[in-house]
């Protein structure tokens, strides 16, 4: 109860504080009321890891029975969510710093920053139908106000609406599942659900499970449904990037956990394991590969959001087809490998936003064609980047590689599965994660290289330089964090396997119990090699330093390859990185160029441009033409609306009439 | 801790080999057989020149890239006895650590800011990416014949018994092969001797490194080109007598060499934009394994 009280205080503090905003800068009370719900969450989510704590009970004559507990499941997710935003609300302070914007506008940000927070942990905690829609609606307000921070600008109020648009037709898919749920059984809370799953077939559970999949889909940016991520992430501040790239998202992976837990025939969980598998491969490649050809950096890092949640998805998959072939391992591996990177995600993608969020506001670009040799102007940023770069693409010795381990171990569990078709899968869907490692590294080299390396491709209409305190050290913290995994991998891995089995209860077996036991501790091996890593590396570095200290050391100009005048526009940029890959698969990244050739007449050339646009594959031809459509339909209603007094005398007339006749006829 | 041993061992004159096979087959009579391992350590010694362009990373990387494939070599077994770290997905932190060190590897060609070496990092990210997954679904189909997931039990168990494990052994060596000459750059995908950077892959990506870094990495190549014909010798020195087994190591790291001379020598290089298809028509003999494990 204390702390329900305390996430209403904090939220009516924070309202009394914007209505007298003359006497309280937003700067201050806005990061600190943050940072303090955050914080309380945080200690709830550590107190529940272990057993479950109930924090409240009423019952309410509309919402019916409502209960505030926090089970592991919560606490997990809790823990994810408050984390970051306790970080993201410190570094906002210093980001927004920047800005020169007005006081209305820092107060409605953090207000409804606040607000985001306080829905989420609503959503998190709560085990009634209703009130986890109110908070999710809290949520998706909420980040919806703290995206369209510029409002200013046009493309930045397209994009929030698009956002807000996509995530409410998110919200009619669930609370269609929810009424249809209530209508079955009569009861409002998540009892009642899963009492739904156990009256109802195996197809309308299916159903059921798919529409939720697809809500969820939506928050999460499960292909097809992620077209309004891309748009978002770069119109929105980048703490706010990294907050809706790292937790908000994480609500919709939270929402198919929570849900998807409460099927109970194995007839149901194998096809939405199928479903969520066969989802996370195409949004994990998809995603990584258009990530691999955008120019724009904080785009880039918005579809390799879709690329990490794709692997979570995989992860949740794999967890469900054990369900549903009766093979504990293969589940317990599946769920702890995608609960896992659901952390780290959330660690390496806030790292990566905030970075992303310094060079922004030293370079005022978000196109990387223009940076280059960054590394020099602000090491810290540069070094940042570079660790969130290698820890996102799972490379050890970082933890990504642990969770991704967790879920390749799920494929190799599931090629012995007993239906061939199943471990066909596996098999593809191992290549796939292969693939999307590959072409992660791709992506991230040509990103860190283009906008750290080399010299500047641009003359930058400022001198970027390297921001201060408030920007860096929540940053520190995600990279220790990030090498902390690291150190007790055996220890998460176990909390996570006995999560999972808390969560889904898998019937265990002691075979299987044994197994899962010597993956707990092959884990605790990967922590010891990773550790034997960074001290080979260390130790090979500090070797260097020495011999280098003894040997002569010059410096000249890059070789030329006996060109004498090398030129900064030489250099390689990021689309003639990606040009190989991009014309590999020209037909899922659509782009258009605009140039004119050289013809054979022309002596003299004029100068001339190329300019090239890329397109969202889903976006140009699903979701546009789709929305085109619906657009041109309605149009004809439009006559109806025609600004002409008679016909409206005559709407009313004619409505009037209809009362009439159906008294006559029903009555 | 074996196979560690005879690695280093056979990493001094793997490349002795491959050049003094090309020489015979050119008609010449080649340098020692230790010439590239004096190449090295004469690099060792040198000074180092760095570009104006460049920043830490390019500082860091070569150690790095050299610490990485120790590392992976610390993975690599010897038949049944593991290497120094063996534990279950063994093989997945192997290419892993492998991608770690081709990470820095790309990014300190970036680093110099030259167009030649950005072209090589460009191409060595794809191509390393294209292998992935042959090698995933080989080792992991190995498993699903053997029962196991770390490359000591897998090759522990990998005995050559019936017809097929010979026909898995001989598609699997292949790969093996090719995914070592695909990822040290060699013949069918790349040419290091190619008289134009326009050409090359790995060796582009290394104009700028001398001294004591270019050492490291050519070492490092070397050490690359012994440990996957070590994964090779794995899978025929299962079930042999430990001193048997390590002549049949040494005798399967000379071939593989040969091997490695005798395609240099007789085949082109491929053009670059058919590298892509033959690098993913591994990923279907690695299938072919697969599905030869789960029906057979």
């Amino acid at each position: 109860m204390v702390f329900l009280y305390l996430l209403v205080a904090v939220v009516s503090l924070g309202l009394l504080f914007s209505v007298f905003n003359r006497f309280f800068a937003p700067g201050w009370w806005g990061p600190a009321l943050v940072a303090i719900l955050a914080v309380a969450g945080f200690a709830v989510g550590c107190a529940s890891v272990s057993s479950a704590s109930v924090l409240a009970v009423f019952s309410h004559p509309v919402f019916g029975h409502v209960g505030f507990a926090c089970d592991q499941l919560s606490a997990w997710f809790a823990l994810i969510v408050c984390g970051a935003f306790a970080l993201g609300a410190c570094y906002g302070r210093g980001y927004l710093a920047h800005y020169a914007s007005s006081r209305v506008q820092q107060v409605l940000h953090w207000l409804m920053l606040l607000m985001t927070l306080a829905g989420l942990l609503v959503l998190l905690f709560t085990d009634n139908l209703i009130v986890f829609l109110l908070g999710w609606e809290m949520m998706a307000i909420g980040s919806f106000f703290a995206v369209i921070f510029e409002y200013d600008h046009p493309q930045v109020v397209r994009a929030g609406l698009n956002y807000f648009i996509q995530s409410h037709i998110a919200v009619l898919l669930i609370t269609a599942v929810f009424v249809w749920s209530m209508a079955v059984t009569g009861r409002t809370t998540f009892g009642g659900l899963s009492q739904f799953f156990g009256q109802v077939g195996t197809t309308s559970q299916i159903v059921a499970m798919a529409m939720l999949i697809a809500g969820f889909g939506f928050k999460a940016g499960l292909v097809p449904f992620h077209s309004w991520l891309p748009l978002a992430h770069p119109a929105a501040p980048s703490h706010v990037s990294a907050l809706m790239s790292g937790v908000i998202v994480k609500a919709g992976i939270y929402g198919i956990v929570r849900f998807g837990s409460m099927l109970s025939s194995p007839e149901a969980q194998l096809p939405i394991g199928v479903v969520l598998l066969v989802c996370g491969v195409i949004s994990g490649l998809y995603g990584i590969l258009n990530a691999a050809c955008h120019r724009d950096f904080k785009r880039m890092l918005a579809y390799c959001t879709i690329e990490n949640v794709g692997i979570i998805s995989m992860g949740l998959g794999v967890g469900f087809i054990g369900l549903g072939a009766a093979s504990p391992v293969l589940a317990v591996l599946g769920f702890a490998g995608a609960l896992l990177h659901t952390l780290n995600h959330a660690v390496f993608k806030a790292l990566l936003f905030f970075a992303a969020g310094n060079v922004y506001v030293s370079a005022h670009t978000r196109n990387m064609e223009e940076l280059g040799g960054l590394a020099k102007r602000m090491p810290h940023t540069a070094v940042l980047f570079l660790v969130g770069s290698l820890a996102i693409g799972a490379l050890p010795p970082f933890g990504g590689f642990v969770s991704e381990l967790l879920v390749y171990d799920g494929f190799l569990n599931g090629f012995g599965l007993g239906s061939v078709p199943l471990s066909v899968l596996m098999a593809v869907s191992g290549c796939a994660l292969a693939i999307i490692g590959g072409v992660s590294m791709l992506a991230f080299t040509k990103t860190f290289g283009v906008m750290f390396l080399g010299a500047p491709r641009k003359e930058l209409p400022c001198k970027a330089s390297e921001v201060g305190g408030c920007m860096l050290w929540p940053s520190y913290v995600l990279v220790a964090l990030a090498f902390a995994v690291m150190f007790f991998p055996a220890l998460l891995v176990g909390h996570l396997f006995s999560l999972s089995i808390a969560v889904f209860r898998p019937g265990l077996t002691e075979a299987s119990m044994a197994s899962l036991e010597s993956a707990v501790s092959v884990s605790g091996a990967v922590g010891l090699a990773m550790l034997a890593l960074l001290f080979v590396i260390a130790a090979f570095v500090a070797l260097r330093t020495i011999v280098a200290r003894r040997r002569p050391v010059a410096v000249s100009s890059t070789w030329g390859c006996g060109y004498k005048r090398p030129i900064k526009s030489i250099q390689y940029t990021s689309k003639s990185f990606a040009r190989t890959l991009m014309s590999m698969c020209h037909s899922l990244i659509p782009s258009s160029t605009r140039f004119t050739p050289l013809t054979s007449e022309e002596v003299f050339p004029a100068n001339r441009s190329h300019i090239s646009v890329d397109f969202d594959f889903v976006d140009e031809k699903a979701v546009r033409p789709m929305t085109a459509g619906l657009l041109a339909g309605l149009e004809r209603f439009q006559g109806i609306q025609n600004g002409m007094l008679q016909c409206y005398i005559v709407y009313g007339l004619g409505y009037v009439i209809i009362l009439i006749l159906s008294v006559v006829i029903f009555g | 801790m074996v196979s560690l041993l005879l690695i280093l061992l056979s990493s001094i004159v793997f490349t002795g080999v491959v050049v003094r096979v090309k020489s015979k087959a050119q008609g010449r009579k080649g340098p020692v057989l230790l010439q590239p391992f004096y190449d090295v350590i004469r690099l060792l010694r040198k000074g180092t020149v760095y570009s104006e362009t460049t920043s830490f990373v390019f500082r860091i990387a070569p150690s790095v890239y050299f610490a990485t494939v120790v590392m992976a070599i610390c993975v690599v077994p010897f038949a049944d006895c593991g290497g120094l770290f063996s534990f279950d997905c063994d093989f997945i932190f192997f290419a892993y650590v492998l991608s770690l060190g081709k990470f820095f590897n790309i990014i300190a060609a970036l680093d110099t800011g030259s167009s030649f070496e950005g072209m090589g990092a460009s191409r060595e990210a794809l191509f390393s990416m294209l292998v992935e997954p042959a090698f995933f679904l080989l080792i992991g189909s190995l498993g699903l014949l053997t029962g196991h997931t770390s490359f000591a039990s897998i090759f522990g168990m990998f005995h050559l018994g019936s017809s097929v494990s010979y026909a898995f052994a001989i598609i699997s060596a292949f790969v093996l092969l090719m995914i070592c000459m695909i990822e040290n750059s060699r013949m069918p995908v790349d040419d290091p001797k190619t008289h134009l950077e326009l050409t090359m892959i790995h060796e582009v990506m290394i104009l700028d490194n001398s001294g004591f870094d270019l050492g490291l990495i050519m070492q490092a190549t070397h050490l690359k080109f012994a440990m996957y014909s070590a994964l090779v010798a794995n899978l025929f020195i299962g079930g042999l007598a430990f001193g048997w087994a390590v002549l049949a190591f040494l005798a399967i790291e000379v071939l593989c060499a040969v091997c490695v001379g005798i395609v240099e020598s007789f085949m082109a290089r491929h053009r670059m934009s058919h590298n892509a298809q033959f690098i993913l028509a591994l990923t279907s003999l690695s299938l072919l394994v697969f599905f030869g494990v789960k029906f057979i």
